[in-house]
């Protein structure tokens, strides 16, 4: 097994301590638990380890009604019963009925993989408990076939949360866990730079400024992430915006273009005006 | 002196389980972390807490735990009595080894000036303190 470390990629800048969890993760073979903030590259970074360190990825983005099993196989009774019906051949071997899940493809692969269960926190209290004993042992039995699957190579399992619920707290202890923070201006710099390589030097700090302020403002329901900013860039450099419309010293302008850009909530929009009209009332 | 660390976490309310504290062990032994008191601190919060609401509680645990050690070290090189030191020195210092520490003072002047400089670094350290939250300027704390 390749023990090279993760170091981010060119696309996609990881702080020291992620770097760590990573490597920490893949050294010890326990599940990556990754927490953070709506857009800051959580799911990406399943992705991004995946390519840097050259393995297959198997995604399994997680929704209100999934239920573990599904992860391992569903038996496809209905297709079965049609297909005795209309005398169908393959109705004898059972086989042909097992829908493989996500996780049995992962065991499967020839290399180690990279294994995404995303948005754990979307399903229901009861299901990553569910997939305790399967992510343990790496192996599961299915029923219709009489077989068991084994892991060839233990996957490397990223899982990340949105924080909607608590996670059971046997889930918790078997997994490292990291919490992305939002980044800070300088990393702001460095991701920002990566998408817009040839940004001029100003309009980039002046955009990081007028961001991050924005995002100070008390009460927003949806602060704006580090995917809403690259939008935002996007269409100055679209509407050809320059740097001094930016600059915040002048109350008339506090309120920056195109900031629909970086608010989605309505009522943020509006609070966010009010507060620049009461700012400029008391000056 | 970890097994301390472990009790302590666990009376100021994180709650960590002897699993975790083993895993923590273990990935010492594989050599995750071995150079840099950073890198030991986010391996420790890694394996060690898993809500980040306590990360708060981490870093005031750690920071007393981890500074207490570094004090007792300091205490011990504060000791070290003078004349030991000189005997020592004369049997394995040569003459011109001797020579330059007298130049720089005598020997009291000499420990004098290792015990400033540990002095410095400790205010350093703790001035360049990353991990204590600092000013409640933590998203997930209590002052934040």
């Amino acid at each position: 097994m390749s023990t090279s470390r993760f170091t981010g990629t060119d696309r996609y800048i990881a702080t020291d301590d992620l770097r760590m969890a990573v490597n920490a993760a893949v050294t010890l073979a326990r599940p990556l638990l990754i927490k953070g903030e709506p857009g800051t590259g959580k799911t990406q970074l399943a992705l991004e380890v995946a390519e840097a360190l050259g393995r297959p990825i198997f995604e399994w983005h997680v929704k209100s009604t999934s239920k573990a099993q599904q992860g391992l196989y569903e038996y496809d009774a209905v297709s079965r019963l049609r297909d005795s019906q209309l005398g169908d051949a393959r109705v004898a071997d059972i086989r042909n009925y097992i829908v493989r899940g996500k996780l049995w493809e992962a065991f499967e692969s020839e290399v180690q993989p990279v294994l995404l269960i995303d948005e754990i926190d979307k399903a229901d209290i009861e299901f990553p408990n569910d997939l305790l004993r399967e992510l343990d042992r790496m192996e599961f039995y299915v029923h219709e076939t009489r077989e068991l699957v084994r892991a060839r190579h233990r996957p490397i399992i990223i899982i990340t949360s949105n924080n909607e619920k608590e996670l059971p707290d046997a889930f918790l202890r078997r997994c490292f866990f990291h919490y992305i923070r939002f980044p800070d201006q300088e990393t702001m710099t460095k991701i920002v730079e990566v998408h817009y390589p040839n940004l001029k030097r100003e309009l980039l700090a002046e955009a990081l400024g007028a961001f991050y302020k924005v995002r100070e403002t008390p009460g927003l329901k949806k602060k704006p992430s580090t995917s809403e900013l690259l939008d935002w860039i996007k269409l100055l450099l679209a509407e050809d915006i320059p740097s001094e419309v930016l600059r915040s010293d002048d109350p008339k302008k506090a309120i920056p273009p195109l900031h629909g850009a970086l608010l989605k909530n309505e009522q943020d929009v509006h609070l966010f005006e009010q507060l620049v009209f009461l700012n400029r009332r008391v000056r | 002196m970890l097994v301390r660390f472990f009790f302590e976490l666990r009376s100021a309310g994180v709650p960590v389980s002897l699993t975790e504290f083993l895993s923590l062990l273990q990935a010492l032994e594989a050599r995750v972390a071995f150079c840099s008191a950073e890198e030991f601190y986010w391996l420790a919060r890694l394996a060690l807490v898993k809500d980040e609401r306590h990360f708060d509680r981490f870093d005031r645990v750690f920071a007393e735990h981890f500074a207490g050690a570094e004090r007792l070290f300091q205490k011990l090189v504060a000791e070290v009595p003078a004349e030991w030191l000189q005997s020592l020195a004369q049997r394995l210092f040569t003459e011109e080894e001797r020579a330059k520490v007298e130049s720089l003072g005598s020997w009291d002047k000499l420990l004098e000036t290792l015990r400033q400089r540990l002095e410095e670094q400790k205010e350093r350290h703790e001035g360049g303190n990353k991990w204590v939250g600092t000013g409640g300027t933590s998203p997930f704390g209590s002052g934040g």
